[in-house]
């Protein structure tokens, strides 16, 4: 009894502490002192997350939950406050508390079978930690977890959910890019009604000019990416990095990041100073993710000479978005995520990064629960292999540390980089 | 020149002592809670046999899952890479190998120097292992070593459909509360491994000859069943534990720089 009301009292507490924004605050300049040795683009991200987690407290504007394949420009021409259930997920299990939330979820139910992102998401929202959605817009791009998840979500906040639904081919004349523009269009008349504001052209003008400054700058990392050594290592870009690709693209400060960013990379490459102290392994990490609980990859890596030179995940794949033709853009960029589609179209993208990034292996993590993914990832080894390419399958789980095997993980990563050798 | 290759398994620790390419001796223990230790006395135990002393080692090279807790290895390298040279170095045709080791089973591709060109691995799983095996030989209260022996005399094919080790051995206790033989039951479980491992095999582009090493390869009832599974040219060595450390002390030879 008495355990139950402490649970109760401290579960209590801290839902008051999560909701309150001024903790955010605290929590921000607490992690600067934290982190105050770490890159100035690190800390631009800290900044960010807490300014996210601040203002979603504050509701000045409606908060939307979201997710990463959802173009963030769409949530920010709208001004909306997004929330990424699916990042945060990633972030709290960076900070080892994922499986706290995963037990949740999986104590009502959720099925040890779905994303370990989702699961953890679940399970913050049923401890109540976050603030609710007024409403959910979620893209069906990718993966097929999100759209159930989200849908399931609508119900128990009782709040509407938008899905936009992606053709199969990226066909102009099959009129799939009108089919999303219909869909952009629809989102767009329904959140003004639900706000009361009307979408601005002065705010699409800010928000896609800010987008395509941003969208530069990444193709300006890229670019250096391919300058050996590694001037920036794939594990730390589907980190905080990734964290920013996905939701700050249309914002001021994802622009300030990605400038910093810009600086520090290239600081590097003139230096000619590498992610890691000896550069032996070329690698590209395949598919969205990588596991963000404390875990010993990226030391078997680095023992070993390999270094993330790229990952699939920062390919800028859309063209630049133009501000008199919004839904039409927003639908481009949709339409053109190599992601989707037949596999064909992954693996010409794959094969171009291989030859540019002077890639030596491929590592394809391979996420528990997610089919989009995984599903492909014999065909494009079978590929690789007939081009002379080795690629290693590396089953794994981005969330749920459970699933992480520390002996198994590092006899498979050094048994391919012998391999490379 | 003298040289050690230690494989230091979930279940067992191997030490070779290899003299200018040729194997002087080795020897095989359990492994258990102190892994250092043993793994010093195993070597010590094979030092004996040879007449040789610890100093007249010129390198050592550590492989198997506790690779890394042996701190007077100069060297360590992965069971999968230590396979491949040790079968490479029993039959120069090995084009294919296929440990099935106490926790984990590996397919391993290796070209005609013994280098590996691709592998697969078992999930985190101890089905198709030869913990698995040991817990169904306890189950049947049958010894390990005779596991093989005892599987050929069956007469009868029973189908057995978990490969978790824990939902199988109670699928094996119910065959037996059913009155099933246990020659019969045991060939049921050779079948299902070998059908697992081929499924898994049949990833890579397997080609003959198949060198079957790990310590379940000394199992004749596996052995048949994965012949029969695999229908390819199927190599077992005379020792097929000590593959992985003979690939060690291989490594170390090619370290020290005397590759005959």
């Amino acid at each position: 009894m008495s355990d139950d009301f402490n649970d109760d009292f401290k579960s209590g507490l801290i839902k008051k502490i999560a909701k309150n924004s001024h903790i955010y605050e605290l929590g921000n300049r607490g992690a600067r002192i934290y982190f105050r040795k770490s890159s100035k683009s690190f800390k631009l991200w800290l900044d960010f997350l807490f300014y996210q987690l601040k203002e979603a407290g504050k509701r000045k504007r409606p908060v939307v939950w979201t997710n990463i394949y959802t173009p963030s420009e769409l949530i920010y021409s709208l001004d909306l406050f997004p929330i990424y259930p699916e990042l945060i997920s990633g972030v709290l299990a960076s900070v080892g508390l994922a499986n706290y939330f995963i037990e949740t979820a999986e104590s009502k139910f959720y099925s040890t079978d779905l994303c370990s992102f989702y699961r953890v998401a679940a399970g913050l929202v049923l401890k109540d930690w976050f603030p609710a959605p007024d409403l959910i817009i979620s893209s069906a791009q990718l993966c097929d977890g999100s759209t159930k998840f989200f849908h399931n979500l609508s119900k128990y906040y009782n709040c509407e959910h938008y899905l936009i639904d992606s053709p199969y081919y990226d066909d102009e004349e099959a009129n799939s890019h009108r089919y999303l523009v219909a869909q952009l269009k629809e989102i767009a008349s329904k959140v003004d009604k639900i706000t009361g504001r009307r979408l601005s052209q002065e705010r699409i003008n800010y928000v896609f000019n800010l987008a395509n400054q941003t969208r530069e700058d990444i193709l300006k990392i890229n670019e250096l990416r391919e300058n050996i050594p590694s001037p920036l290592s794939g594990w730390d870009a589907m980190a905080y990095i990734l964290y920013m690709f996905f939701s700050s693209l249309g914002t001021k400060k994802g622009w300030e990041f990605y400038q910093t960013l810009v600086q520090e990379v290239k600081e590097k490459v003139d230096l000619k100073r590498g992610a890691i102290r000896e550069e032996k392994h070329r690698l590209l990490w395949l598919h969205q993710i990588r596991p963000y609980y404390p875990n010993e990859i990226i030391q078997n890596l680095q023992e070993n000479k390999g270094v993330i030179s790229f990952e699939e995940v920062s390919q800028v794949y859309w063209g630049a978005l133009n501000p008199q033709r919004p839904w039409e853009s927003l639908a481009q960029k949709m339409a053109a995520n190599f992601g989707v589609g037949p596999i064909e179209r992954r693996i010409k993208v794959i094969y171009d990064l291989v030859k540019k990034y002077k890639i030596d292996g491929v590592i394809h993590f391979s996420q528990r629960g997610c089919r989009q993914s995984c599903g492909g990832a014999y065909i494009i080894k079978d590929f690789l292999q007939e081009k002379g390419i080795p690629m290693l399958l590396l089953d794994g789980d981005g969330a749920d540390s459970r699933n992480y095997s520390k002996g198994q993980t590092r006899t498979r990563i050094e048994a391919f980089l012998e391999m490379l050798s | 020149m003298l040289v050690a290759g230690l494989d230091v398994g979930s279940l067992t620790i191997k030490a070779v002592v290899l003299e200018d390419n040729t194997i002087k001796d080795f020897t095989i223990i359990p492994t258990g809670a102190e892994i250092n230790k043993l793994t010093k006395d195993c070597l010590e135990l094979t030092l004996k046999k040879t007449g040789d002393y610890f100093k007249d080692l010129k390198i050592i090279v550590a492989t198997g899952y506790g690779r890394i807790s042996i701190p007077f290895a100069d060297k360590s390298i992965t069971e999968i890479t230590c396979h491949a040279l040790g079968a490479n170095w029993l039959n120069p045709d090995t084009r294919t190998v296929i440990d099935i080791g106490g926790q984990d089973s590996k397919v391993i591709s290796v070209d005609k120097e013994g280098r590996v060109v691709d592998f697969v691995m078992n999930d985190k799983c101890a089905a198709g292992t030869g913990r698995f095996l040991e817990v169904m030989a306890q189950a049947l209260g049958v010894k390990t070593e005779d596991l093989g022996k005892e599987s050929l005399k069956s007469r009868r094919k029973i189908n057995i459909s978990s490969m978790c080790t824990v939902f199988a051995e109670s699928e094996v206790i119910s065959l037996i509360a059913e009155g099933c033989a246990k020659e019969d039951i045991l060939r049921g479980l050779h079948e299902a491994i070998a059908n697992r491992i081929g499924s898994m095999a049949n990833r890579l582009r397997l080609e003959n000859t198949i060198t079957l090493t790990g310590g379940v390869a000394k199992n004749t009832g596996m052995v048949q069943a994965l012949k029969k599974r695999l229908k390819a040219k199927v190599y077992v060595p005379p020792e097929p534990q000590i593959v992985g450390a003979l690939g060690a002390a291989l490594a170390a030879q090619k370290m020290a720089g005397n590759n005959i």
